[in-house]
C-alpha cells in the first residue's frame, strides 16, 4: 500500500550497503539511464544489489514511491550508506572525479 | 533572469518552469531551454545561478530545482537533459 512504501524503501536501503533503484535488472537493464549505471559500478568492481522499479508484481507501486522518497523525479537512483547519492549523470560526474569511489569506501 | 528576443508565450511548460524557480530560487541568472525549440516541448536544459546553493551538494541543489517543478516532472517534462546549479561566486558573477 500507499503508506507502507516509505517504510519499504527505508529497509532496502539500511539493508543493502550499495542499491541501485532501476529500470529492469542488472542483467537486463530497461533504459540507457540505468544501463549507464550499472555498467559504472559493475567498473568499480563493488558488491551492490539492483531493486527493477518497473516490476510491479515484485515491487509494487515502488516506481512512484522512491520519486516521492528520494525527492528525485527520475529513475536510477543509487543509495549508498542508505543516503541517497543521485541519478544517472550526477553518479557519472561523481565516478569520474573519483568522488564516487571515496563515497563507496566510507 | 536572461531573456531571448523571442520571450516565450504565457502559460506553456517553459514559462511556467521559468516563473516556479524564479519565485522559489530567486536566481541571478536563469535559462530554460528546451530541447528542439518546442516552448511546451518534454525536454528541457535548465542552468540556474543562484545564492541558495551556497553551501550544497550537486545531489541538493537539484534537489532544490526538482522539488519547484515538481509537477512538471511528473507530466510535462519527461527528461532534463541538462541541470547546471551554480551559486553566483562560482559562476563568475
Amino acid at each position: 500500500t500507499e503508506d507502507q512504501a516509505p517504510a519499504q524503501i527505508r529497509s532496502i536501503i539500511d539493508r543493502y550497503p550499495i542499491v541501485l533503484f532501476m529500470k529492469g535488472t542488472r542483467q537486463a537493464p530497461q533504459c540507457g539511464f540505468s544501463d549507464a549505471t550499472v555498467a559504472l559500478l559493475d567498473q568499480l568492481q563493488v558488491d551492490y544489489e539492483c531493486i527493477d522499479c518497473l516490476d510491479e508484481e515484485r515491487n509494487p507501486g515502488l516506481r512512484e514511491a522512491i520519486k516521492v522518497f528520494s525527492e528525485w523525479p527520475t529513475i536510477p537512483q543509487l543509495y549508498v550508506g542508505s543516503e541517497f547519492i543521485g541519478g544517472a549523470d550526477i553518479c557519472r560526474d561523481m565516478a569520474e572525479a573519483g568522488e564516487l569511489q571515496d563515497v563507496i569506501e566510507k | 533572469m536572461s531573456t531571448d528576443a523571442s520571450a516565450p508565450e504565457e502559460d506553456t511548460v517553459m514559462s511556467t518552469i521559468e516563473k516556479k524557480i524564479t519565485s522559489e530560487l530567486k536566481p541571478v541568472k536563469l535559462e530554460v531551454i528546451p530541447a528542439y525549440g518546442d516552448p511546451n516541448g518534454s525536454h528541457v536544459t535548465i542552468n540556474v545561478v543562484s545564492q541558495a546553493f551556497e553551501g550544497k551538494r550537486a545531489v541538493q541543489r537539484q534537489q532544490m530545482v526538482y522539488k519547484v517543478i515538481w509537477e512538471e516532472m511528473q507530466g510535462a517534462i519527461h527528461a532534463v537533459d541538462q541541470m547546471k546549479c551554480q551559486t553566483p561566486a562560482e559562476a563568475g558573477m
